[in-house]
């Protein structure tokens, strides 16, 4: 009975690791197949956001596909759990740029797992589309095989510290930041520009990814005079954080990154995150037009990395298209793309590779959604 | 840096035995469980956190406001709690009972990565929104104004424990399973049903995890799908603290590592406070096997 029963558990096991193997080894390489790596957390903590990469780079692929493909082929959408680790994320750029049959890769969602990546994708010579990871820095290494679509958040995190100091005349300003490179880099921005506005900063608070406790934090800001409050942070920190601190009856205007613009942050946040403000990179028709796909489809908003990850899809077809579909190729083709028409409106990649972006909105939530800020 | 006024520190004292409250159910249970099957059981974050997104559910169905609806919903975490507990006693310890020693643990730990998926894939990684309609807003506590949850939250864990400890030691069941605890052999010679005893331990154990999730899902006004993997290592970190298989150094631990890490993040920096909580912890092993206050408490449960 016994042995019975252990028998029967090697063979789920058995079963359990050849399906693991097949999901992510994928077949042999197919000459009518475009295929593109979509790399970020599938699983844990952050797996919502490798869900947007996917479902944004499947619904570029798909209207692509539908319109006759690129240069003959096919785009073939292939997802790697990175799971928002340093080390796994070295470790499945290793194993993208080892598969021949993959022509490009995108995604990992924060600026730390792009720097564990990144040198990779430099030796296989695999070009990586960065459709997230904010660090000004990340375009500024000399990597010619790095390209981002998505805007570094020096132009956010500036435009929040004019919109604080300068227009609304706020002085006092506390700053929480998360304790990653993607913070600790907005951060600095912030408090430069802010403090290079005449605003002071009376307190200057790091958390750790995984804090769900602010107490203490907040304990510092009910005592710190503090009239704004500015968040380096992703929507789950921020609505946590201004939820605990409005029920201790902390009362300051309050403002965060780009970051936090999710559904979920109203939805959760409720009656006490209303009035939050934020920018974003200023959306056009086309980006609607996606949105508004998205919607039908997912039964959701989408958040602004389902429209990255599209645009990433669309450059990269693009390229393929014009220079050709091997990786070298799509490299150069991806250099030179200049006013090309995406979900995110015309893009242009400048010396570093890094997309130009011109102007930003304010967002303010409102009635349980983000919309356009009236001053 | 927060000036260091009377009611700042009132302030710090409350929300550190807020979260010292949770941990020391989360270690009560852990340590209940440990006591009496000898294995740490290693899915009672999971525990904590699957019954946290059960109540969630049926928060709809507990219509009635104020009071009444915080003690139904501490009331159903303790009823699926227990039902989960007695599940996994079943489920996972029992049909292990003539396997090695570590069998079990290593069940548990496979019990832990699966419900942590299972969640994740069915509920989505997100958080969610948890709320209770009470309690809302601050109350008065000397020169300091503190929220009232803080407060409930904090009493709720001295009455549960409190009341564990009169049915320890009052109830022929009680002491059915202090016996177990102490020796399984001699209890089963002397006529307690010890298989049962488990049962009903695992059962409570698992309450009071359950309890935990509800009262850390209204502390932070969400739940999530891996919220358990913190409340798992702060809750073992408060046994150790409190010396293994203590009820009471369980409780009492789990209090001051609140206080503790509230402190740490006060007048050092959040982003410190697991390291030198950890260091401390490495320390105090060191020095003190058993826990703190682990000698002056030989007895097992």
């Amino acid at each position: 009975m016994r042995r019975g029963r252990i028998r029967w558990l090697f063979a789920v096991l058995v079963l359990a690791l050849l399906a693991a193997g097949c999901g992510s080894a994928g077949g042999a390489s197919d000459s009518t197949e475009l295929k593109i790596a979509v790399v970020g957390p599938m699983t844990g903590d952050a797996a919502q956001y490798g869900q947007d990469f996917t479902r944004g780079a499947e619904l570029a692929a798909e209207k692509i596909n539908a319109a006759g493909g690129v240069a003959g082929k096919q785009i073939s959408i292939v997802t790697f759990d990175d799971r928002n680790d340093t080390t796994e994320a070295a470790s499945v750029a290793q194993k993208i740029a080892t598969d021949a049959s993959i022509v490009a890769s995108m995604g990992h969602f924060t600026s730390s797992t792009v720097y564990a990546a990144m040198p990779i994708y430099k030796s296989n010579e695999l070009p990586l589309v960065v459709i997230s990871a904010s660090d000004p820095k990340i375009t500024e290494q000399g990597n010619e095989w790095v390209f981002r679509v998505s805007p570094t958040n020096n132009l956010g995190a500036e435009a929040m510290a004019d919109l604080i100091v300068k227009q609304l005349g706020l002085k006092k300003i506390a700053v929480f930041y998360l304790n990653t490179d993607f913070g600790k880099s907005e951060r600095e921005y912030f408090v430069a520009r802010a403090t290079a506005n005449g605003g002071e900063i009376v307190l200057d608070e790091a958390y750790q990814p995984d804090a769900k406790d602010f107490s203490s934090s907040i304990i510092k800001l009910k005592n710190a005079g503090a009239e704004a409050v500015y968040l380096s942070s992703y929507y789950s920190d921020a609505v946590l954080l201004i939820r605990q601190a409005k029920d201790a009856g902390v009362e300051a205007r309050w403002f965060a990154s780009g970051a936090i613009i999710s559904p979920q942050f109203p939805e959760i946040g409720g009656q006490a995150v209303e009035g939050v403000l934020t920018s974003r990179v200023s959306q056009g028709e086309s980006w609607d037009a996606v949105a508004a796909e998205y919607r039908s489809k997912h039964g959701a908003e989408p958040s602004p990395f389902v429209i990255y990850a599209y645009s990433a899809v669309q450059a990269i077809a693009a390229a393929a298209q014009d220079a050709g579909t091997s990786r070298e190729a799509i490299r150069d083709g991806l250099a030179k793309i200049k006013d090309l028409e995406t979900a995110l409106g015309p893009l242009t990649f400048d010396e570093n590779r890094q997309a130009v972006y011109q102007s930003f909105d304010y967002l303010v939530v409102k009635d349980g959604q983000f919309q356009p800020w009236q001053p | 840096m927060a000036a260091v006024t009377l009611p700042v520190v009132i302030d710090q004292l409350v929300s550190g035995l807020a979260i010292g409250g949770v941990y020391a159910l989360v270690a009560l249970g852990f340590a209940l469980i440990f006591g009496v099957l000898r294995a740490a059981q290693f899915a009672h974050g999971e525990v904590y956190m699957v019954v946290a997104f059960l109540v969630l559910g049926v928060l709809p169905w507990l219509p009635w406001s104020g009071p009444l609806q915080f003690l139904l919903a501490v009331v159903a975490a303790a009823v699926f709690g227990a039902a989960a507990g007695v599940l996994i006693e079943r489920g996972v310890f029992r049909p292990l009972a003539a396997a090695p020693h570590i069998a079990p643990i290593i069940s548990t730990i496979g019990l832990m990565i699966l419900l942590q998926n299972l969640v994740a894939y069915l509920k989505g990684s997100e958080l969610h929104r948890f709320a209770l309609a009470w309690p809302q807003g601050n109350v008065a506590l000397g020169p300091a104004s503190v929220p009232a949850l803080k407060l409930v939250i904090f009493g709720t864990a001295l009455v549960i424990p409190a009341l564990l400890q009169v049915a320890l030691t009052r109830t022929q069941l009680g002491r059915a399973i202090r016996a177990t605890a102490i020796d399984p052999e001699t209890a089963r010679l002397m006529g307690v049903d010890t298989a049962r005893t488990s049962a009903v331990a695992f059962a409570i154990g698992s309450a009071l995890a359950g309890i935990a999730g509800v009262l850390v899902g209204a502390l932070y006004g969400v739940v999530y799908a891996t919220m358990g993997v913190s409340a798992l290592v702060k809750g073992y970190t408060a046994t150790i603290i409190g010396g293994v298989g203590n009820l009471v150094g369980a409780v009492v631990g789990g209090l001051l590592l609140g206080v503790f890490e509230v402190l740490v993040a006060s007048y050092v920096s959040p982003r410190w406070t697991d390291s030198i909580v950890f260091a401390v912890l490495i320390v105090l092993l060191a020095l003190r096997p058993h826990g703190l206050i682990g000698r002056a408490i030989p007895e097992k449960l």
